[in-house]
């Protein structure tokens, strides 16, 4: 009852702010002269309220709320002269405590994702630009970068890592990109038509910050045994009748069995094998640990990329050094500290930890104005990028491989246009990305024990337009995996009305997802069909 | 019989001077001039209803429910010449190029046109409108401009709106008045750059655009522009240049007073020669409207006057163009469109457009014909817009560098 008040309290909240604010005489700041200075203030209040189509596996009630995120973003941009501006993102948000998440590792009172007390949070961007002249730029801050050609999915788009805990397929993607502190130089040279781009990042985010943030799945051997609300499917498949353990070694509930290969320690109980779940069996499950990237420099994230015109194509390479944003598994041998005796334990053992090994990401890209719409094409290549499988026979386990990744696409704007709705086209956008590993071997798709395809092919495709001069705008976006035969279907339909120089806006979006296992791509989301209402008041 | 011969060559002059005092005053009526300071409203707008368009008529009856209905003031016409040192290259041109089958300049490379490629030419010419078309596009505009306009939107039935954007112009070739001239070499041979910012509403705040055009007259323009809700600079497509942009009935090819498609790409046709009554030195512009609040769509009153003009049909060589035909009325001597109208593939008028021109001060103090806004109607689906614009022409010092996709990932926030 108290949750349910506090869902009300916090849509209530949204709405006094939006009257309250849709009562004053101008939604907009009046843009503030400091001298020869303008500062300009503007930004949003946005909620997201959204709803589970399915019951949700892992979870102790059938609560069906997926989201209601409140946003308030405040931007100030202040133009200090011609070659000098600051500009400064501000973000509180407000979630409350999801009934569908409890038992799992959120924290309590909906402080998981509310963001009013980090810094992390709170200061999304700040940063300077330095204009020494038109042809050189200069921004020093915490700021997002955005490479790449594609716009459904990641291919050359790696400098910032994302914070996906809060949203699934409903937040514009700029929002879940986890500002990073950098330095950026941007310089044109006009007698070859070509821009070149570097970027030096020490993570001096919070450590947490410097890498993806998504929502924790369901440990179903024995510890939470309820997933955060948008993580993926849990490996669940060495639960009884699938597992092989021993319920009567270890405090785990009756049923479960931990998962291999984690266990430091493990008993031959073949001996008892005329009883069943008897054989090797682990018995001394350790505590892993999750290493950060430093900040400094020893973990510093650094890359370039350039941008030239020539013979009507758009094209350039790309270099970044980072580290890879998903955590993988690495094993160490490590002794006991000396002083502390414990004649017991043996002289090496084994811990476990979540890290984030160096990648270095080399990318090309490029696009083109043909005769019937655009083409768009980019690549990247990670040498021995290190994969979430565990590989045991190796000495720290952390498997390495070559990674390629590329996307076509066509668009075709600006050409369908129908006598009944001729203010504006249909414009059409497919895209297709594909994943090649060229030694598959023993690769586990994400956290699965599935073997990750080598060649994984996909093809996405938008419809959009837009009715009465933007009154109400229209998508239809659709993906299909061919490997996976998985998918998703997401339509959607925004109303922005003339009240108050169009302050406002609402957008009724459905999310569909489709796939044959909850292992594989975007089958392990396929429980997640929801309805969402996005309200909007721009200031 | 000498009495009846006498009254009948009596009856026959009087008959004959009845007659011919008819037909004088219905001439008379028919070339009825305003004097200036006369208001025009729809109390006599059938007087002078042969000085407007037809289609923009209405304006004055019901204003379609989007303006107010109009009452305009004359005023005597003034002067507003195309920049000497224009007339003067564009005088080195003469008998230097001529047309290919396709409509192309042929006589030259396109890099050396300074000026207009056909000063001088009349209608008796075979090729006068198309001609008279690419005169219209190598019309002198600037050398490079920034400005700030505010529009003034209404869909009917609702209040209007408003959005200010900030544009940066620049002309690399026929450069008059700032260096380099007049050419402004590019690695790419650009021609000109349009470059827009939205800075309100606070939802379309940022939005980019950038457009192209190119020297080589068989070269597509190239469109790029940013979305703030993606962070990202996103190519666009020629096509593009049919779709209206936001906030506005106006899509690029519709820019610069009504037209501003690539010249090979349509069919012209003289319709004929007019005078007409046009807003000809229009002084409302984002300083004076800026703080300014309408239920309708505002348009300046003041100021208008009698102009020669040439009717042009403009009607698209692809099938697809959701334009079936527009027609321009276009000044004679500066090139300025005074209004345009345009026609659905179905042949129903969808799009009326009225253009707020202006005797443009330059930072060297000569002047040069601009546009300082341009109303625009969507009839059918009744929306309007109407912009009014601060520009400075010349003396901005812009390079290649402030119009250029770099630039737009400066500016983006």
């Amino acid at each position: 009852m108290c949750k349910k008040g506090l869902k009300c309290i916090t849509i209530l909240l949204a709405a006094g702010m939006m009257v309250f604010l849709s009562i004053s005489q101008s939604p907009a700041f009046q843009p503030v002269s400091l001298g020869d200075t303008e500062l300009n203030v503007y930004g949003f209040l946005r909620n997201n309220y959204g709803y589970f189509l399915e019951d949700q596996d892992y979870t102790l009630n059938d609560d069906k709320l997926a989201t209601n995120r409140t946003w308030l973003r405040t931007n100030m941009d202040w133009k200090m002269s011609d070659a000098f501006s600051l500009f400064a993102s501000v973000q509180f948000v407000y979630e409350p405590e999801y009934d569908i998440e409890e038992g799992s590792v959120s924290k309590l009172d909906g402080k998981e994702y509310s963001e009013y007390d980090d810094i992390n949070d709170v200061l999304r961007e700040f940063y300077i630009d330095w204009n020494p002249s038109s042809n050189h730029n200069f921004r020093i801050g915490r700021q997002i970068v955005i490479w790449g050609e594609s716009l459904t999915v990641k291919v050359g788009d790696v400098v910032n890592p994302e914070d996906t805990r809060f949203t699934f397929a409903f937040a514009n993607w700029e929002d879940t990109r986890i500002p990073l502190w950098m330095v950026k130089g941007l310089h044109y040279f006009d007698s070859i038509s070509s821009s070149f781009e570097w970027l030096f990042s020490p993570n001096l985010v919070g450590e947490e910050y410097r890498v993806n943030r998504s929502g924790e799945s369901a440990q179903p051997a024995a510890f939470e045994l309820v997933n955060q609300r948008f993580a993926l499917h849990p490996e669940d498949r060495f639960l009884p009748p699938y597992a092989v353990g021993n319920d009567g070694l270890h405090a785990f509930p009756p049923g479960t069995v931990v998962a291999n290969p984690f266990s430091r320690g493990w008993s031959d109980l073949s001996f008892l094998g005329f009883i069943p779940g008897t054989g090797w069996v682990p018995d001394e499950i350790p505590n892993v640990i999750h290493e950060y990237p430093d900040d400094g420099l020893d973990d510093a994230r650094f890359g370039f990329r350039t941008s030239t015109f020539l013979g009507g194509y758009e094209f350039g390479v790309s270099y970044y050094h980072t580290q890879i944003y998903n955590p993988v598994v690495k094993r160490t041998n490590e002794t006991f500290p000396s002083g502390i005796p414990d004649p017991s334990a043996p002289a090496i053992i084994r811990n476990y930890y979540l890290v984030h090994p160096d990648v270095d990401y080399i990318g090309a890209y490029f696009n083109k104005d043909i005769n019937v719409g655009l083409i768009r094409g980019e690549a990247v290549y990670a040498p021995n990028m290190s994969y979430n499988t565990f590989d045991p026979t190796d000495f720290d386990a952390v498997t390495e491989r070559d990674y390629f990744k590329y996307m076509l696409a066509w668009d075709l704007s600006g050409a369908l246009y129908f006598d009944w709705h001729k203010s504006a086209p249909f414009d059409i956008s497919i895209e297709h990305v594909a994943e090649y590993v060229p030694d598959n071997d023993g690769i586990q798709n994400a956290i699965y024990g599935t073997e990750l395809k080598k060649y994984k092919p996909s093809v996405g495709a938008r419809i959009t337009t837009n009715w009465f001069y933007n009154l109400i705008q229209t998508d239809l976006i659709v993906s299909y995996g061919f490997k996976g035969e998985d998918g998703l279907i997401m339509p959607l339909v925004k109303w922005m009305p003339a009240w108050k120089d169009r302050a406002f806006s609402a957008e009724l979006r459905y999310i569909g997802l489709f796939g044959d296992n909850d292992y594989e791509d975007l089958g392990m989301f396929r429980q997640k069909d929801m309805v969402v209402l996005t309200t909007q008041f721009n200031f | 019989m000498q009495n009846r011969k006498t009254r009948m060559k009596t009856g026959t002059a009087i008959f004959c001077l009845l007659l011919c005092m008819c037909f004088g005053a219905t001439a008379s009526a028919q070339e009825a001039l305003p004097q200036a300071g006369q208001t025009i409203d729809k109390s006599n707008i059938d007087t002078y209803k042969h000085l407007f368009p037809e289609m923009f008529l209405e304006a004055f009856t019901t204003g379609w429910e989007l303006i107010d209905p109009l009452s305009i003031t004359i005023k005597d016409p003034v002067d507003n010449p195309v920049p000497q040192p224009f007339l003067e290259a564009s005088e080195k041109n003469r008998g230097k190029y001529s047309l290919d089958a396709e409509g192309y300049i042929v006589g030259g490379e396109y890099k050396d046109i300074v000026g207009f490629p056909f000063p001088g030419i009349t209608p008796d010419d075979k090729d006068f409108v198309t001609k008279f078309m690419w005169n219209f596009d190598y019309r002198y505009k600037y050398d490079d401009m920034e400005s700030t306009f505010i529009n003034f939107e209404k869909r009917r039935g609702t209040p209007s709106t408003t959005s200010v954007v900030d544009s940066w112009l620049m002309s690399f070739q026929s450069r008059m008045y700032d260096d380099p001239q007049p050419l402004y070499e590019t690695r790419n041979d650009i021609r000109s750059v349009n470059f827009l910012r939205v800075i309100y509403p606070p939802v379309q705040k940022n939005f980019l655009t950038l457009m192209i055009r190119y020297i080589d007259q068989k070269k597509q323009d190239d469109t790029y522009i940013y979305l703030p809700s993606m962070r990202r600079v996103l190519r666009g497509e020629a096509g593009q240049r049919s779709t209206p942009i936001n906030s506005s009935t106006q899509a690029p090819d519709d820019f610069e007073g009504g037209f501003n498609g690539r010249i090979p790409e349509f069919n012209y046709e003289l319709v004929g020669e007019k005078r007409l009554i046009v807003l000809g030195n229009a002084q409302l512009g984002y300083t004076e409207m800026k703080n300014k609040k309408y239920e309708n769509v505002p348009v300046e009153t003041e100021n208008w006057m009698l102009k020669d003009v040439y009717i042009i049909d403009i009607i698209p060589k692809d099938e697809k163009y959701p334009q079936g035909r527009k027609r321009i009325w276009v000044d004679k001597e500066t090139y300025w469109p005074y209004y345009a109208a345009a026609w659905d593939r179905a042949g129903a008028l969808w799009k009326v457009w009225q253009t707020a021109c202006d005797v443009h001060p330059m930072a060297s103090g000569d002047t040069v014909p601009y546009m300082k806004g341009m109303l625009g109607m969507d009839i059918q689906l009744g929306y309007a817009v109407n912009m009014f614009a601060d520009w400075n022409i010349n003396g901005n010092s812009l390079t290649e560098a402030d119009v250029s996709v770099s630039a737009m990932r400066k500016k983006a926030r």
